[in-house]
């Protein structure tokens, strides 16, 4: 997979995102968020409830649609202040991959259907070669052997990994993660980890909602911390983690770091 | 035309007129020579609401009409004043009685037992059969032309046979309206009816398109009646006679009923006897027969008959013949005489040489056999009786001051009698006799009589001259007591029409051959499930895989975020569940046809239970649809799937499961809805059981063979849903 990475020039831009902006009702979630995300990089979100996170990771997948401002991923840009039609949409986030927070697994299908299921009906791939590099996916992310059965047959920890499965299955130019670990018990979070970092070390361009500052430290090239609606810091781990300069950000990271 | 009806409230007039009419008695005139030339005036009873015949101009309220301006010409020209009484039809005879006024003219028809009441003028209209096809139908020209082709008919109506006889399928209907209707709508080919009626019905419609294609052999005729031994009929024939000379009773006729109907006086001389051969049916018991035992062919008719041979002192020979081909083969001088229960009516009196009766039928009343409530037609005041709302007899009971519910026939208003549902129902005694000579039921019995009379003769072919020796023979049979006997031994009661007082002892009856109820239904497992199998299976399968599209589409709809198209699906759902079933099924057979659309029943009922279906299970989808978690088309998105793709690969099959459960009580309620089929004609599952109870009374075993049917398909299916169910359920957690 690390193919993904250096088959473009690496000054390039993977994700790009100027001044987008998203309200629900009154209640204005994202006020003018701008950043960037260098190709075969991971950047982490970090920041408190509510700062409007994971209304950003949406806003970049378009599945919740920006009142305004400019998103990119790879070649494919879409400017809210004109109107956005369905195709260029679909064509939008047809480029990136997306892994939910609960998962969001199709309980009728089995997990290699799970996985095949964009390859085959939307990229109309054959279905020998995508059911042989779904399986390819599988084994990394350690389920190969559960190919056949249903959802509800795993455990939360397996189920989040055909999740990934799923969203690597298209080939995206970039993976979002939305709190991947969140809905999972403690000891299932670290298996899940496991196969986000090495996708980090294979060079897929990530970007990942987290609640886990260890992880984020471990595994970013970018950090950002979103308060209120805006990106109140970013840079590398080592500055947002390691030494913020705003006083939020540190009392974010004492919180999180001392719950007690 | 005054048909059944109009029969039988003369009947109910003569009970009243004898009640009131006693000091009308003794002032009729007689002796003058123009007796209303002397008057100087002639009284004339007419409706005036019955249009065109009698009834008052819309726009000068002038009394006008057929049998006004008849009345008018021959005042006119006797010289006389003429005087119009106004008076329902109801009481008509017993206003004349009491010389209220000196004749009716009101389409009175004519017929042996008005001739022997009141004196009857020549007649001044007379009827004929004749064929009602649509304008642009050329292909029937004859009675002959009908065979094969599909009659619409009253079932109590003379004319329902003729089409049968003439080969003919013929469906049932209420009246001439609803005739009129179906061939209109090209659901048949042909209606017969008497041609007053039709030229009435035209004239008043203007409806052009349908036309009358052929006549008939069959005639009613209209005259003039006053009371008995009035002297009038001199005065009043001569002045119709010239009306008719001269023209002017043409005039008139073409000036209400756009045609001519003043018709010529049926003609009957006589002719020398020959031989007497004899057709009956040898399948109607207990009139005609054949006994269990020994094969002979016996029964109330062939012994009558048999008798008749006696005193003629010839040979007998019976000719075996179906009902539906007996007057073609008696035409066909296959045979003689009928002798086959065959009612006197004015139509066959006027086609037919008729006999006197041999078996005369009286209205009686039928009561449980413990309620001693009801002794006369007097008692049924306040009471409830079943009726076939067709049939004179509900007209006996509503005069009677009963309440009626309307049946389908007698043995459906024995059931509901039995049941305790009504009191009693008024029916034909020879009708009843043979029900309880049949059936043996002893909770059933002969409470009372009306004076409603029903008489059956031989008939033979119109001027046979066989009349005075067979009413010579049946004269002496019924003094000698032959026909009585007869009568007892095969009625276990008198019904002859001898005043003997007897006739009561129906209940005492033995079962004759009462085929039971089992084997009823043994007999007709097959026919019954060839109706399942050819109607209400495929009926349900078809308009449910139609409607669960529609409901597709209705649940799209008003999912959709475009406020007109849920608009327009909200209104479909409202529309389809606040009106009746049985309603949309009527409009579409009954209702489209109107704008065009003349669809065959079974086409009619698919449509109207598939847009059924389509609103109750749009509902059942939308719900479904949406019990799918919001993450899973969020999923589908992001992986790059289209609406129609989510929808089809994603959330309908998760939504199928939810929905199965629903949609199987849908269905299941379906297999059952499809028995209201039965009233758009329908032949499914339930209309068969009613077709096969019908004519043996014998409803309960046919309707719970139907009601097993259904019983057993839904039972397939509900199999068939758990098996679903279980297979829908493979990717859930347990």
């Amino acid at each position: 997979m690390t193919e993904h990475g250096t088959e473009e020039a690496t000054t390039e831009y993977r994700v790009t995102a100027e001044g987008v902006e998203k309200a629900f009702g009154d209640n204005k979630v994202l006020k003018g968020v701008s950043f960037d995300v260098k190709r075969g990089t991971a950047t982490t979100i970090i920041g408190p409830s509510g700062s409007g996170k994971t209304t950003l990771l949406r806003a970049l997948n378009a599945l919740d649609v920006p009142d305004t401002g400019v998103i990119r991923v790879g070649e494919v840009e879409l400017d809210f202040s004109k109107p956005v039609g369905k195709d260029q949409l679909r064509r939008y986030r047809a480029q990136s991959g997306f892994v939910f927070q609960s998962h969001n697994l199709f309980p009728h299908k089995t997990v290699l259907q799970n996985v095949t299921e964009g390859p085959v009906v939307v990229q109309k791939r054959p279905k020998a070669e995508a059911e042989a590099d779904a399986l390819e996916l599988l084994e990394q992310v350690g389920l190969a052997e559960k190919r056949a059965q249903y959802p509800f047959q795993l455990s939360g920890g397996q189920q989040q990994r055909v999740g990934i499965a799923r969203a690597l299955a298209l080939k995206p130019k970039v993976v979002l993660f939305d709190e991947p670990t969140s809905a999972l018990d403690p000891e299932l979070v670290g298996e899940v980890l496991s196969v986000i970092k090495d996708l980090a070390v294979e060079g897929w361009t990530l970007v990942i909602v987290t609640h886990e500052i260890q992880f984020a430290r471990q595994v970013s090239n970018q950090v950002l911390f979103t308060d209120q609606g805006i990106i109140l810091e970013k840079g590398t781990p080592e500055e947002v983690i390691g030494n913020p300069k705003e006083e939020r950000t540190r009392q974010f990271l004492d919180r999180i770091l001392n719950p007690l | 035309m005054p048909g059944n009806l109009r029969r039988l409230l003369l009947a109910v007039s003569i009970v009243a007129a004898v009640i009131f009419g006693s000091t009308a008695c003794g002032s009729s005139e007689s002796g003058s020579t123009d007796p209303i030339k002397a008057i100087g005036v002639l009284r004339v009873g007419t409706e005036g609401v019955y249009s065109p015949f009698s009834y008052h101009d819309q726009k000068t309220g002038e009394l006008v009409g057929y049998d006004v301006d008849v009345a008018r010409a021959v005042g006119e020209k006797l010289g006389v004043k003429v005087e119009f009484v106004e008076t329902p039809w109801d009481s008509m005879f017993a206003a004349l009685e009491a010389d209220r006024f000196d004749v009716v003219a009101n389409e009175v028809t004519i017929s042996p037992e008005r001739k022997a009441k009141y004196d009857i003028s020549q007649p001044y209209s007379v009827g004929e059969g004749v064929i009602v096809t649509r304008a642009n139908d050329d292909s029937i020209k004859s009675l002959a032309d009908i065979k094969g082709k599909t009659a619409a008919e009253n079932a109590t109506s003379n004319w329902s046979e003729v089409a049968r006889k003439a080969g003919a399928n013929v469906e049932s209907v209420e009246g001439f309206a609803q005739a009129i209707t179906l061939l209109n709508q090209g659901r048949v080919d042909v209606v017969i009816n008497d041609s007053i009626a039709v030229y009435a019905y035209i004239a008043e419609t203007g409806d052009k398109s349908v036309k009358i294609a052929g006549t008939v052999n069959e005639k009613s005729e209209q005259g003039f009646a006053a009371r008995k031994n009035s002297g009038y009929l001199p005065e009043l024939d001569k002045a119709l006679g010239e009306l008719r000379a001269d023209g002017t009773l043409a005039d008139i006729s073409r000036k209400y009923l756009k045609a001519d109907a003043t018709g010529v006086p049926v003609q009957t001389p006589i002719r020398t006897a020959g031989a007497l051969r004899v057709g009956t049916e040898g399948t109607y018991s207990p009139f005609s027969y054949h006994d269990q035992t020994t094969g002979e062919l016996v029964g109330y008719d062939v012994d009558v008959a048999k008798a008749v041979g006696q005193k003629l002192g010839v040979p007998v020979e019976f000719v075996e013949t179906p009902w539906d081909s007996m007057f073609a083969a008696l035409e066909a001088k296959r045979f003689d005489v009928v002798a086959n229960q065959v009612t006197i009516s004015p139509e066959r009196q006027a086609k037919y040489d008729l006999s006197q009766p041999y078996a005369v039928g009286e209205g009686v009343i039928v009561t449980r056999a413990n309620d001693d409530s009801i002794k006369s037609l007097a008692d049924l005041k306040g009471k409830t009786t079943a009726q076939s709302s067709t049939s004179n007899w509900a007209q006996v009971a509503r005069d009677a001051g009963a309440n009626v519910e309307a049946v389908e026939g007698f043995a459906q208003a024995i059931t509901l009698l039995n049941q305790g549902r009504i009191d009693a129902t008024v029916n034909d005694s020879i009708a009843v006799y043979a029900y309880l000579a049949e059936t043996g039921d002893k909770s059933v019995k002969i409470a009372a009589k009306t004076d409603e009379k029903s008489e059956q003769a031989l008939a033979a072919s119109k001027n046979s001259g066989y009349l005075p020796e067979l009413n010579g023979a049946l004269d002496e049979l019924r003094a000698d007591g032959t026909l009585a006997k007869i009568s007892q031994k095969y009625l276990k009661a008198d019904a002859t029409g001898t005043p003997t007082g007897a006739g009561q002892g129906g209940q005492n009856a033995e079962p004759v051959k009462a085929r039971s109820g089992w084997q009823l239904v043994l007999d007709n497992l097959w026919p019954l499930a060839k109706a399942a199998l050819t109607a209400t299976i495929p009926l349900t399968i078809i308009s449910f895989v139609a409607g669960l599209v529609i409901a597709l589409a209705v649940a799209l709809a008003r999912l959709s975020s475009n406020v007109i198209l849920s608009n327009v699906a909200r209104l479909y759902i409202s529309v389809i569940r606040g009106t009746p079933l049985l309603v949309q099924l009527v409009i579409v057979f009954y209702g489209l046809p109107k704008f065009g659309v003349t669809l065959p029943a079974f086409t009619a009922a698919v449509i109207a239970f598939s847009l059924n279906i389509g609103g109750y299970a749009a509902e059942i989808i939308r719900s479904a649809i949406q019990s799918i978690p919001k993450g899973q088309s969020e999923a589908a998105q992001t992986i790059g799937l289209s609406y129609a793709g989510t929808l089809r690969r994603i959330i309908l099959p998760q939504a199928t499961r939810v929905a199965v459960p629903p949609l199987s009580n849908t269905l299941i309620s379906l297999v059952k809805d499809t028995s209201l089929a039965s009233v758009i004609l329908v032949t499914e599952l339930f209309r068969k059981a009613q077709e096969i109870g019908a004519p043996t009374f014998d409803f309960f075993s046919t309707y719970t063979a139907a009601a097993v049917y259904y019983w057993v398909i839904c039972l397939v299916l509900s199999f068939g849903q758990s098996r679903f169910e279980r297979r829908l359920e493979r990717y859930v957690a347990r």
